[in-house]
């Protein structure tokens, strides 16, 4: 029987999507089970360097992870961040709609895995553990960022209170 | 207007000739009916009688003549009533349908369109049968009534006078039960038109519903109102039931009072036998068109209660006129002026407060501020849309109130935020205005040529999605021979330049290759049925393919790999919350869950061999769908690979071994029936996954339909794209731009665009904002804005904020004074 004479080695789609789920702060915590849906509803895109994943000022419907590659952050034409393999762009886009603040495009040949709100958002509500989950994870993220944002001031890069 | 009408005043009108016929049939009919009654008694007393065989036979064949006559007469009437009857439904749900449609939008707003749908299909329609019976029925009844009780008082007056005591009886009690049946009908029509209603809002919001899962909550909703509308329905078919009973009751009180005292009359001898036999038979005649009477009278009420509700729900006058009387339609220049204009709903809340703006013809305004600070009100307020409560608002000096719908419509064009998409193709769709514009009769209007509406469509950047569309179309070689030569030869020019280049694009059709985009049956069979209407799925049911898979040994090996593509695929459908994305790109379909659920609890128990015959196949049917790009759950062994592409090459030999087939394998030089245009000058089938590859592939594919000439007709395919439902097959983007393009093509003095470009992505919103450039001094342009990188470039920045204009200004003065309009530009 040819299935049972050649050995798996090879991981699926599935599992490789898994594990970068699992690597996100944002679903650390989450059940296998529901990280197991949640990376089969994932999509994988291939970026050629140059190209964007999206563009500043477009609709935001879903994360993208990078699995592969270099992505650069562009604000106004201008590079200001790199996303490396194992980091991910626009976690707030699943539980909210707003517009990118930046384009995204492919420094190199870049692998990425994208996370739609359509998709991920109602699997999330139908397990509100988990959705809480998500929340809390996403309110010690603005923790930090305004934690930042305060210590800037403090260097008199910036004005105004933080967030919190 | 309409709805002010009475139900009669339809009955008549343009129905004089056909009413009139319809009396005369019936006329003829009631004669026509006595014959065979004076028959019957000259068969008895002269044929019978005389013992006539010939005049036997006469009079039989006049009698069945006669009965005949008469059937065909009913049936000419029956004809009749329904034709009177539905032509006058047409024309009254028209002119409904007109006065409806001319309804301020605030009416819509507050409707749900299940209710205007109920109201128009549902209830109006069997007010067609009242109308048709409306002169006839009463007619005839009324004189039958008359002349059978005559004939009665003729025979015997007290007789007849205690026969009749029911009647006036009859005529109390029924229409007492009447009224309330028609409140029981009236309350209904109300729950059946709010559950129409209800309906029509969660179909169109069904979005939301899969979205939050809202099946219970809503099923809920329904299950309270579907029982509501039965206490209803009970309750009315209650007292109707009671009419009937009534009138049955009644029907049989008669021939009770007639033996109590006829028979008493008859005994004491002052009546006799004989006559009180034919007084009961003439009695009984008078019950079927009694009986009909009090039929149409319920009929009648019924109708009236559902017309009265019907026309009560749009009893509204339209806010405007919808085109110019005893003048010519306005042309303007495109000036505006509003002063101290404000709108104020009906709960007193001010969405614009005391604006005052003047536009001059051709001047492009930006209207900015943050969100709900009245910018789409003030747009919606110039377009004639909401109408202001307050100060004046004008174009070009005339009082935007007192404009005909036809005067705005053809003299500004506005684009929503979300515009709207009618079901039809994407030219339809480009053309509405133009078509409507040709049929309002608009003086000095042509409508575009081609060479128009493919310059606009590159304006707002919709060109490569109508080339899209276009490339996408499946086309038949023997209808469009020169195309399918054309593409042929672009096939060879594509491999010749690209096949190197698009490699990882674009997945090429190799008899030697797998398909890593296609499903284990295609790449088994490597073709398509050559009918476009034919399912691939068609195969796995196919006996001959069925066949080959068992003596190829493949069927066993397929159930083995559906197996394992079941047990890493179910408990995952299984654990997830059931919403349409998670089937999207299931090997296994949404109502197909139940049986695979059962197969997995099958294969717990029994080894694979054991397993029934409808689990072995649903597992090889699995297989069959397989498709290694997009199943993600398991990864396609090498080994099988190699197995399928054998496979393929004995496929051939065996089909050809067994006779003709509707099968056609992809062959280098031979068009594809099945496939696209764009496919077919693939000779494979792009990879999705492959971020901005369709653009890099268009690029090409446009420069070779050029090249070879075909562009115009890929164009003309393009536009012929059925958009569906709401425009359901096509992105919020691509929708923006057909409105856009919809009202570009227009070519009013006044554009208004309420976040029209929300949508776009850059590149497409540069394109418009470029057009736009192009247009300023020759149209005035109002465009609210979202988006502040793009705002530079207008004559004027109007910045508003609570409802009113707080800032006005060209870009660079405004931003300079360092005010409002300088701040939301940081914000964002």
């Amino acid at each position: 029987m040819i299935l049972s004479e050649q050995p798996e080695t090879h991981e699926c789609e599935l599992d490789c999507n898994l594990r970068v789920l699992r690597d996100l702060p944002f679903f650390s915590g989450q059940p296998q089970e529901l990280l197991r849906v949640m990376a089969y509803l994932c999509e994988r895109e291939t970026y050629a360097p140059g190209q964007a994943a999206f563009e500043a000022g477009q609709p935001a419907e879903g994360a993208v992870a990078v699995i592969t590659g270099t992505m650069a952050i562009e604000r106004g034409g201008r590079k200001v961040g790199t996303l490396s393999t194992g980091m991910c762009a626009g976690g707030l886009t699943l539980l909210g709609h707003y517009r990118w603040l930046y384009t995204l495009r492919a420094e190199t040949a870049a692998d990425c895995l994208l996370l739609h709100r359509r998709r991920i958002l109602p699997q999330l509500v139908a397990q509100p553990a988990s959705l809480a989950a998500v929340a809390r994870e996403l309110a010690e993220s603005v923790v930090y960022w305004d934690l930042q944002r305060l210590e800037r001031a403090a260097d008199g890069d910036m004005y105004g209170p933080g967030l919190l | 207007m309409v709805t002010r009408r009475t139900l009669y005043s339809w009955v008549m009108e343009k129905n004089v000739r056909w009413q009139l016929l319809l009396v005369l049939l019936v006329v003829l009919t009631v004669g026509i009916r006595v014959v065979p009654l004076e028959l019957q008694k000259r068969i008895v007393n002269q044929a019978i009688g005389l013992g006539d065989m010939d005049l036997l036979v006469f009079y039989c064949l006049l009698f069945l003549a006669s009965v005949l006559t008469a059937s065909i007469l009913k049936f000419c009437i029956n004809l009749l009533q329904a034709y009177i009857g539905q032509r006058t439904l047409k024309r009254m749900r028209t002119s409904l349908y007109e006065h409806i449609l001319s309804l301020p939008l605030s009416f819509f707003r507050n409707t749900q369109p299940g209710q205007v749908i109920n109201s128009l299909i549902n209830e109006l329609a069997s007010i067609s049968g009242f109308i048709g019976s409306a002169v006839s029925v009463p007619l005839i009844n009324v004189c039958t009534l008359l002349a059978m009780g005559g004939y009665l008082f003729y025979l015997n007056p007290l007789l007849a006078g205690l026969s009749f005591v029911i009647y006036p009886l009859q005529i109390v009690i029924v229409p007492r039960l009447q009224k309330r049946a028609n409140e029981a009908n009236r309350h209904r029509v109300n729950v059946s038109r709010a559950i129409s209603g209800s309906i029509g809002e969660v179909i169109t919001g069904v979005h939301e519903v899969h979205g939050h899962a809202g099946f219970g909550l809503e099923n809920e909703k329904f299950s309270g109102q579907a029982g509501q509308l039965l206490k209803a329905n009970v309750r009315m078919n209650a007292y109707r039931y009671s009419i009937k009973f009534a009138n049955n009751f009644f029907e049989h009180l008669g021939p009770f009072i007639l033996f109590l005292v006829g028979g008493s009359m008859t005994i004491r001898g002052l009546f006799d036998l004989g006559a009180l036999v034919a007084f009961l038979s003439a009695y009984s005649s008078l019950s079927d068109p009694w009986r009909e009477m009090m039929e149409f009278y319920q009929l009648k009420e019924d109708s009236q209660v559902r017309y009265r509700n019907v026309m009560m729900a749009f009893d509204q006058a339209p806010e405007h006129r919808l085109v110019p009387v005893d003048r010519d339609i306005y042309r303007f220049q495109g000036e505006i002026e509003l002063q101290g204009v404000s709108f104020r709903t009906p709960e007193g809340a001010r969405l614009i407060d005391d604006i005052n703006l003047h536009v001059r013809p051709g001047e492009m305004v930006a209207l900015v501020g943050y969100s709900g600070s009245g910018k789409s009100t003030l747009a919606k307020v110039v377009a004639q849309l909401m109408p202001y409560t307050e100060g004046q608002a004008q174009l070009d000096g005339h009082d935007i109130r007192g404009l005909t719908k036809l005067d705005v419509a053809e003299n500004l064009g506005m684009v929503p935020q979300h515009p709207f998409i009618f079901s039809g193709t994407v030219r339809d769709n480009l053309l509405y205005a133009s078509h409507s514009s040709t049929m309002n009769r608009v003086p000095g209007f042509t409508p575009p040529e081609l060479d128009r509406v493919i310059e606009v469509v590159q304006q707002v950047g919709l060109f490569a999605d109508i080339l899209k569309f276009g490339s996408q179309a499946v086309i038949s070689p023997a209808e469009k021979p020169e195309l399918a030569e054309r593409v042929l030869a672009m096939r060879r020019l594509f491999r010749e330049r690209f096949e190197i280049g698009f490699q990882g694009d674009i997945e090429f059709f190799d008899p030697k290759r797998y398909l890593n985009f296609g499903s284990i049956a295609q790449n088994i069979v490597f073709g398509d049925f050559a009918e476009r209407q034919a399912r691939f799925e068609n195969a796995f049911s196919n006996k001959r393919f069925l066949a080959f898979l068992d003596q190829t040994g493949l069927e066993r090996i397929l159930i083995d790999f559906g197996a394992v593509v079941a047990t890493a695929t179910i408990p995952i459908l299984r654990y997830a919350a059931q919403t349409q994305e998670l089937y999207a790109d299931s090997p296994i379909a949404r109502e197909d869950m139940d049986e695979y659920a059962q197969v997995m609890d099958e294969m717990a128990t029994r080894s694979q061999a054991e397993l029934k015959a409808a689990s072995r196949s649903l597992l090889l049917r699995l297989a069959l769908k397989f498709v290694p790009g997009r199943h993600k759950t398991v990864r396609m062994p090498k080994q099988l690979e190699e197995r399928i592409l054998l496979a393929r090459k004995e496929f051939h030999e065996y089909l050809a071994r067994s006779g003709p087939s509707t099968l056609q394998f992809y062959e280098a030089d031979r068009y594809i029936e099945s496939r696209s245009i764009r496919d077919n000058i693939f000779f494979g089938q792009p990879k999705p996954g492959r971020g901005g590859a369709l653009e890099r592939i268009s690029q090409q594919l446009i420069q070779l339909l050029i090249e070879e000439g075909v562009l115009e007709s890929i164009v003309e395919l393009g536009l012929e794209f059925q958009a569906g439902s709401m425009g359901e097959y096509l992105s919020g983007g691509q929708r923006q731009k057909i409105a856009l393009a919809r009202v570009f093509l227009k070519q009013p003095a006044i554009y208004v665009l309420d976040e029209a470009t929300s949508a776009l992505d850059n590149v497409s919103q540069a394109r418009v904002q470029n057009f736009l450039r192009t247009v300023r001094g020759r149209h005035t342009v109002i465009s609210v804005v979202h988006r502040l990188d793009t705002v530079s470039h207008y004559d004027r920045i109007v910045v508003m904020k609570a409802g009113k204009i707080v800032e006005s200004g060209p870009y660079d003065e405004l931003m300079a004074a360092k005010g409002v309009l300088h701040d939301l530009v940081g914000t964002t």
